[in-house]
């Protein structure tokens, strides 16, 4: 009895096999092997275009707003000190390392570039039809010099990945201004040559990038990097695409109807959804809070004397009792809460286009990043500079005439100030203004005159004595600091930038 | 002569007298020498013995206690009667005039003797080589705590205990030896009833028989991949043979919170917000801060006196053969914070039958449903909150909002907390059917196979439903949502174990050799949906959701294959060695590096045997040293550690916008990853003193763990965004000692007492970090950014940041902080703010000039135990205590600046800086804080040194008398009280501070520290 029970129970027990031992993670696909196929392949690029805008408000879609606030057009907006509160240090130019805006636009820029470095490392034209593989890397090329364009802006040289580096490679230091810009360029130019015309893309691609984006960037990025000759080159070759042209009704350019109009170059692409978050969380983050919206980012006195006697004006600021739309004939800013009486015109959407439900993270209203009055402007400042001022009054005149102004002849430092003044009103509260005056190196003057307008000159009602700007230190405003983690991260391989 | 007949009836009562008057000499003789004694005879705990035998002292007469421990016997006047049982100490009692002589015998069993459970085997405390602890269920059973792992601290040495939040249910987190890896999870593995598991909230404490704990590697290496942080094993109460009891008891108690923050009241915060705007230049806020009074309390609003109840039946029955204990137990606890709750219904049983000499079949069977409110985390909340904003908004602005619209908005980004905890509808609800089955065959008679097959089946659900409300623009949701996610675990173990048990004369030897099987699989579902009809409760299901669908789930399976042998000799009884060895095979790995090989060894000799100790000293009633060496391992990481995986992402594109989907990276995986080997040394002593009223053992160890295991942040850069990646990131020492010392006196028949002290001491050191000069960070704050500071030659999860120098009391002293060439070196400072120090001497106050400003780790952590008995009183406690470890408190950053309209502590006012010459400690309350005084630096550092009266009991046993009316064996009643007073220089809520490898001694100020006052009763028949 003895004996039988344990051979039974040998039997039983040696029995089982050691594929115990192969377990493999289901439920997931994993990099390897992954793009070696188009359908792969397009999900990779759709993956990288959803890293413009990921799912929450404060990931990317929030920082556009710090190009205002950082500068004489805008405030941060509501006078809640603990709300958001690292927000308004950056609008105060109260600027510490470990601001969590700038910790997180490095790291969702930089998630963009790992997107599309794997991409462009693996596809291959061999693995699927060609046309089509090389489209895709120009797509991510495209993505990739759009990304560091957002990271020099900001903070000056960063370091340069380029292909996807495993953490024992992680080894990088920061490149310099130069070489980024060489970088963003080098990408750009060799995205053009494979990103279909605007006229040829296929329909269900509107909203992805276009050989035209291309130009326009390459155009906007030699500006930035001062190679005049080239940025007016560019520029003209999207002009002469002829597939642009400026909205009529300049109330039509922001428009929740009117994704991927006439006039844009390139928009994140947004839209309503009840179970993915596409939205965009701007129209919800910039409107008043009597009206729903978190009040951030108002616009300043100081623009609206400047726009006076504008068009343009109205479109793009709300002021305390204005007369909106048929639910607002009287709109309130929300005066006890609202830096400056006002609200940003160009985000704003009318009840019946809100989202009904989780605003912040679902409406459906196109980021605009590239426009073709940005271009005519950025066309006429490279033509100043190349000294052809009759090409660069033609384009200049073009943006006034859409909105009515009669045409001008400025010349020499007149012209250059007409044009920077144009930009100003044309792109007002679209995040510019502070990488503008960076770069024509007057931000300090700006913000000087800011405060001294804000504290002695203003009149205004609401923003008058109003002390943001005070701390602006031209030794070190010109530039965000490098985020704390990352220099910590670095082990001294990344400098902070000078005086932080 | 003439025959009277009276004189002769005289004669013959005469003689009646007399034959009366002899018989009774005799017979008082007889009695004056014999009488019936009858009695009762108890061990000390007060249960009946049967089969005592009870013997007249020089004769051969004698008998035994029945069933109920009674007894009847004649003896004679002067004798003498001994009492003796096999493994308690006999008695003698001289017969005088009493007869009734009832007496309790004591426990005698040698400490030598004693079984000690060392993982796929027994062994007793003589043979024991390695670093092994044992207590015994009684010793904590009178703790008022939910979890099995709460009411294990400070009562073992090596052993500390750390709360895991607080909130009921939550458990505790045991480390053993400190932190034996890197990584977040330091908890030991559980073996219970020979299943290893990691969840052991099944188990009530009271079911525990003795509880084992593997410290050193040497121990635990015959769990090789999973012993790396210690082996707690736990036997379960099995029954007796030949006894029968059933036991009741009852405990309930109110819990109210130990110490509360002082927060300001809405005078003090007004003061405070003028102050700031006064020192900014700014218009003041508030005309009249003293006519808001005390405003809102928020903390005692949403706080609370909570009762807790504890209540477990038990019966366990034994005869020759077959053994059956079962339990039913009920425990209730509900949160000091308003929200949450826990309560747990378990059911246990456990057989075990002698099918014949050589079958042994067991069974074990525990059915245990828990069920958990999980109220929101607001402690931390309620500390910033202003107490000028009342919590409702008064009924004429209430207007048509729903009912969790009707909190008032709140001045900050801190929401109001009410409204928070009224619309949080979140529940857990978990049930484990845990068993096993194990058949023991005696082959012959030194051979023996155990085998086991135990499995562990939960079942996990959490609901949770979000309702639309709006109190503000900043808090507020247009969309109810409704979610449930459902999660099945199934754990199967298998151990086969064949032992080898023989002596040949002056040798024993014992081998062990044994296969494993272990495998695991967890299946998750769970699904989303929102826009339900209305907030209202039988709306709150997936079925009701409108849209938003949205599903997701998975299978994870683990597989685990080991062989495992022991070898035990020794000599003479006096000379030990032991030698473990185990092959682990992990599915987690890849393949070419899935086995890893876990062998040790260990000496021991029991130096009392000798003869020049036992001749003579005869003190020393056992004196053993011990030396160990071992290898274990650790394979604990994420199945998917080791690949990148492709998550889904969204974009719109099209004319008509609509959604594509697209994939992206969601984690980025390291196929290079080994397993983690942790090597280590023990040396111990253990001695018995003085026929036991001493007992002492003290070990001391030093751990090399290599190849940890961790996630590590990484450069952003890499395009991770906020994950990590897992890494084996370099090598740690630890090392330390633990002792434990008791004493324990029988003063006479009506006093006993005994006193125990545990003490453990842990150092951890970095000794390689990946690169020379790298860094390891972790922990996030939003005002101090990163917390933890783990470096190549330093302590893991050290705090690192600037110095404080007192406080710039004017303008000229900043002007005068100045470098060698004249510049300011903190030109932004105002008076009132900090000076901070330039450590580096070149003349600006930045990152370089930070430095290590504290260390979580304690230089001991102690306990002390305590048992008293005077007649039917018991009074018995536990001190717990830490010596040494820093404390740092982001909080304060909130709470100790006046910034930014959050509350603050109350007396910020009073206590900052108001002008020259008032305070060189706190800064002056300033939004627009330039200087940066709130940094991260030594003002959040503070020594966490605590003594407490963890638990305290007086309990008293109603007289023998009152149970026999009631037919009761015992009963007691006792009144108890858990963390009564605590004694520290910290100013925060509670100074047991635990935490991982990582990111250790960081106050959150999560859940505030319950005090618990609790009465109850034992009852057993």
């Amino acid at each position: 009895m003895r004996n039988s029970v344990l051979i039974l129970l040998t039997i039983l027990f040696t029995g089982c096999s050691s594929d115990l031992l192969d377990e493999p993670v289901l439920g997931v696909q994993t990099i390897d092997n992954y793009y070696s196929n188009a359908t792969e392949a397009e999900y990779a690029v759709v993956g990288a275009y959803a890293s413009l805008s990921p799912e929450d408000w404060w990931e990317m879609d929030f920082f556009w707003l710090i190009g205002d606030v950082c500068s004489d057009d805008a405030f941060k907006g509501n006078t809640i000190v603990g709300d958001q509160l690292d927000f308004g240090n950056m609008a105060d130019f109260n600027i510490n390392p470990n601001n969590e805006w700038l910790d997180v636009k490095w790291r969702y820029s930089y998630i963009t570039i790992s997107r599309v470095n794997l991409i462009i490392e693996n596809v291959s034209p061999s693995e699927m039809d060609e046309d089509r593989a090389k489209q895709f890397i120009a797509e991510a090329k495209f993505l990739r010099a759009f990304t560091y364009f957002e990271l020099v802006k900001n903070f000056g040289g960063v370091p340069l990945a380029l292909e996807q580096l495993s953490p024992n490679e992680a080894q990088l230091e920061r490149a310099t201004e130069e070489q980024v810009w060489n970088q963003i360029i080098e990408d750009l130019e060799s995205a053009s040559t494979d990103l279909p015309s605007r006229a040829d893309q296929p329909a269900n691609y509107i909203g992805r990038a276009t050989q035209q984006a291309a130009w326009a960037y390459l155009a906007k990025a030699n500006l930035f990097a001062e190679n005049w000759a080239k940025a007016q080159e560019y520029a003209e070759m999207v002009v002469q695409s002829g597939q642009y042209d400026l909205e009529p009704d300049f109330g039509d350019v922001w428009s929740l109807t009117n994704p991927n109009g006439v006039e844009s170059v390139f928009e994140i692409q947004h839209n309503y959804d009840d179970v993915f978050y596409v939205g965009n969380a701007l129209p919800a983050v910039t409107r008043s809070r009597s009206d729903g919206g978190w009040g951030f980012a108002t616009p300043s006195s100081n623009l609206a004397v400047f726009m006076a006697g504008d068009a343009r004006l109205a479109h793009t600021i709300i002021t305390q009792g204005d007369s909106i739309d048929a639910d607002h004939p009287s709109y309130d800013t929300n005066l006890a809460e609202n830096e400056s009486g006002r609200n940003n015109r160009k985000y704003y959407l009318s009840v019946a286009d809100r989202s009904p439900l989780d605003e912040h993270v679902t409406n459906g209203l196109n980021h605009i990043l590239m426009r073709y009055a940005d271009l005519l402007l950025i066309h006429a400042e490279a033509a100043y500079r190349n000294s052809q001022e009759g090409s660069a009054q033609s384009s200049l005149n073009r943006v006034r005439a859409r909105v009515g102004l009669a045409a001008i002849t400025p010349s020499g430092e007149d012209l250059l100030t007409a044009v920077r003044g144009e930009r100003r009103k044309e792109l007002a509260l679209e995040g510019h203004r502070y990488y503008d005056l960076k770069r024509w190196g007057i931000l300090e003057e700006a913000i000087t005159d800011f405060v001294d307008y804000n504290l002695n000159r203003s009149s205004d009602q609401y923003d008058s004595g109003d002390q943001s700007g005070e701390l602006f230190d031209a030794s070190k405003h010109y530039l965000f600091p490098i985020p704390q983690t990352e220099v910590d991260l670095s082990q001294g391989r990344i400098q902070q930038n000078p005086s932080y | 002569m003439t025959i009277n007949p009276k004189t002769i009836k005289m004669s013959f009562n005469k003689l009646k007298l007399l034959c009366f008057a002899l018989l009774l000499t005799f017979w008082s003789g007889a009695l004056a020498q014999s009488q019936r004694v009858t009695g009762v005879i108890s061990d000390t705990s007060g249960e009946t013995l049967p089969g005592v035998t009870i013997q007249i002292k020089g004769t051969s007469s004698g008998t035994i206690t029945d069933i109920d421990g009674k007894y009847s016997i004649v003896v004679d006047q002067g004798q003498e009667l001994i009492f003796s049982f096999i493994g308690f100490e006999s008695i003698s009692v001289s017969v005088n005039a009493q007869t009734d002589i009832s007496l309790s015998l004591e426990n005698n069993v040698s400490e030598l003797d004693e079984i000690v459970v060392v993982g796929y085997g027994t062994s007793t405390r003589k043979d024991i080589t390695g670093a092994v602890s044992r207590i015994k269920g009684d010793d904590f059973q009178q703790r008022t705590v939910g979890s099995v792992q709460e009411s294990l601290a400070g009562i073992i040495p090596g052993v500390s205990v750390s709360s895991n939040g607080g909130a009921p249910g939550s458990g505790a987190n045991i480390l053993v030896r400190g932190i034996s890896t890197i990584s977040t999870n330091n908890s030991p593995i559980y073996v219970v009833d020979g299943t290893p598991l990691d969840d052991i909230e099944f188990l009530n404490p009271r079911d525990i028989e003795s509880v084992q704990v593997l410290k050193d590697a040497s121990a635990a290496s015959i769990y090789g991949s999973r012993g790396s942080n210690g082996v707690i094993i736990i036997t379960t109460k099995t029954g007796k043979t030949n006894k029968t009891s059933v036991n009741v008891s009852a405990k309930y108690g109110l819990q109210s919170v130990a110490r509360r923050p002082e927060t300001a009241n809405a005078t003090e915060y007004a003061q405070i917000r003028n102050r700031a705007a006064e020192f900014e230049g700014r218009t003041q806020p508030y005309d009249n801060p003293e006519a808001l009074g005390e405003g809102t309390d928020w903390w005692n609003e949403l706080t609370q006196v909570a009762p807790i109840t504890d209540i477990m039946i038990s019966a366990s029955k034994g005869s020759e053969d077959l053994r059956i204990a079962s339990s039913l137990s009920y425990f209730s606890q509900d949160g000091i914070v308003k929200g949450g709750d826990y309560k747990r219904l378990a059911f246990r049983v456990n057989a075990d039958y002698d099918l014949s000499k050589w079958f042994n079949l067991g069974m074990s069977l525990n059915v245990t449903n828990s069920s958990n409110t999980n109220g929101p985390d607001l402690a931390w909340d309620l500390q910033r909150l202003e107490p000028v904003t009342p919590i409702y908004l008064p009924d004429f602005e209430r207007g048509d909002r729903n009912e969790f619209s009707i909190f008032s908005p709140t001045i900050t980004d801190v929401p109001n907390a009410m409204g928070v905890l009224k619309r949080n509808f979140s529940t857990t609800d978990h049930m484990r059917i845990v068993g096993n089955v194990k058949a023991n065959i005696q082959i012959a008679e030194s051979l023996s196979l155990n085998l086991t097959y135990g499995f562990y089946n939960s079942t996990w659900e959490n609901n949770d439903f979000s309702p639309t409300y709006n109190i503000e623009p900043n808090d507020f949701s247009d969309l109810n949502t409704v979610s449930r996610n459902h999660n099945n675990r199934y754990r199967h173990v298998s151990n086969n174990i064949l032992t080898y048990d023989k002596t040949f004369g002056n040798h024993k030897i014992k081998v062990m050799g044994g296969i494993t099987f272990e495998t695991e699989s967890h299946h998750t579902l769970s699904g989303f949906g929102n826009n339900l009809p209305s907030n209202h409760p039988d709306l709150r299901y997936l079925n009701a959701a409108v849209q938003g669908y949205l599903a997701g789930g998975t299978d994870e399976n683990w597989g685990l294959l080991s062989y495992l042998g022991r070898v035990n000799y020794s000599f003479k009884e006096k000379y030990f060695i032991t030698s473990n060895f185990r092959a682990d095979g992990s599915s987690k790995f890849p393949t070419e590096n899935q086995w890893a090989f876990f062998p040790s060894l260990s000496a021991g000799w029991l130096i009392s045997e000798e003869p020049f100790i036992k001749d003579n000293i005869s003190w020393i009633e056992f004196l053993k040293i011990r030396g160990a060496w071992g290898q274990i391992g650790n394979q604990n990481i994420p199945l998917d550690a080791r690949q990148s995986n492709l998550d889904n992402v969204y974009y719109v594109t099209g004319p008509d916008q609509s959604v594509r989907v697209g994939v992206a990276p969601g984690s980025i995986g390291n196929d290079q990853l080994i397993w983690e080997t942790i090597e280590d040394i023990n040396v111990g002593v253990d001695m018995s003193l003085f026929r036991g009223k001493i007992d002492l053992s003290f070990d001391a160890y030093q751990r090399n763990i290599k190849d940890m295991l961790l996630t590590k942040p990484l450069p952003a850069y890499l395009g991770l965004g906020f994950d990590e990646q897992w890494a084996n990131v370099g090598t740690m020492e630890t090392k330390g000692f633990e002792f434990q010392v008791s004493y324990k006196n029988v003063v006479n028949r009506d006093l006993s007492y005994r006193v125990g002290f545990t003490g453990t001491n842990s150092r951890s050191t970095m000794t390689q970090l990946n690169g020379q000069d790298d860094v390891y960070w972790e922990g996030n704050d939003q005002r101090l950014n990163l917390l933890g500071y783990t470096t190549e030659g330093g302590t893991p999860s050290e705090f690192y940041g600037w110095v404080t120098d007192g406080i710039f009391q004017n303008q000229s002293e900043i002007a005068n902080y100045t470098d060698n060439s004249g510049n300011q070196i903190q030109p932004l400072a105002e008076p009132g703010d900090f000076k901070f120090k330039d450590l580096n001497g070149d003349g600006v106050v930045d990152d370089q000039d930070r430095k290590v400003i504290g260390n979580p780790e304690a230089m001991l952590t102690w306990g002390v135990n305590f048992n008293v008995n005077y007649k039917s009183f018991t009074l018995s406690g536990l001190f717990t205590g830490k010596i040494g470890g820093d404390i740092l408190t982001p909080i304060k950053a909130y709470t100790h600046s006046g910034a930014g309209g959050y509350n603050s502590y109350e007396g910020l006012i009073n206590d900052s800086w108001n002008g020259d010459g008032s305070t060189n400690s706190q800064p002056r309350i300033v939004d627009n804080d330039r200087n940066q005084n709130f940094r991260y630096s030594d003002y959040y550092v503070q020594d966490g040194s605590y003594v407490r009266l963890k638990n305290i009991q007086i309990g008293y046993q109603l007289p023998k008398g009152l149970l026999k009316k009631a037919r009761l064996t015992t009963a007691s009643i006792f009144v108890n009280a858990e963390n009564l007073l605590t004694l520290t220089g910290y100013d925060g809520m509670d100074p047991d501070i635990g935490g991982y490898a990582t990111l250790r001694g960081v106050d959150w100020g999560n859940y505030p520290l319950p005090r618990i006052v609790s009465t109850g009763i034992n009852v057993s028949f």
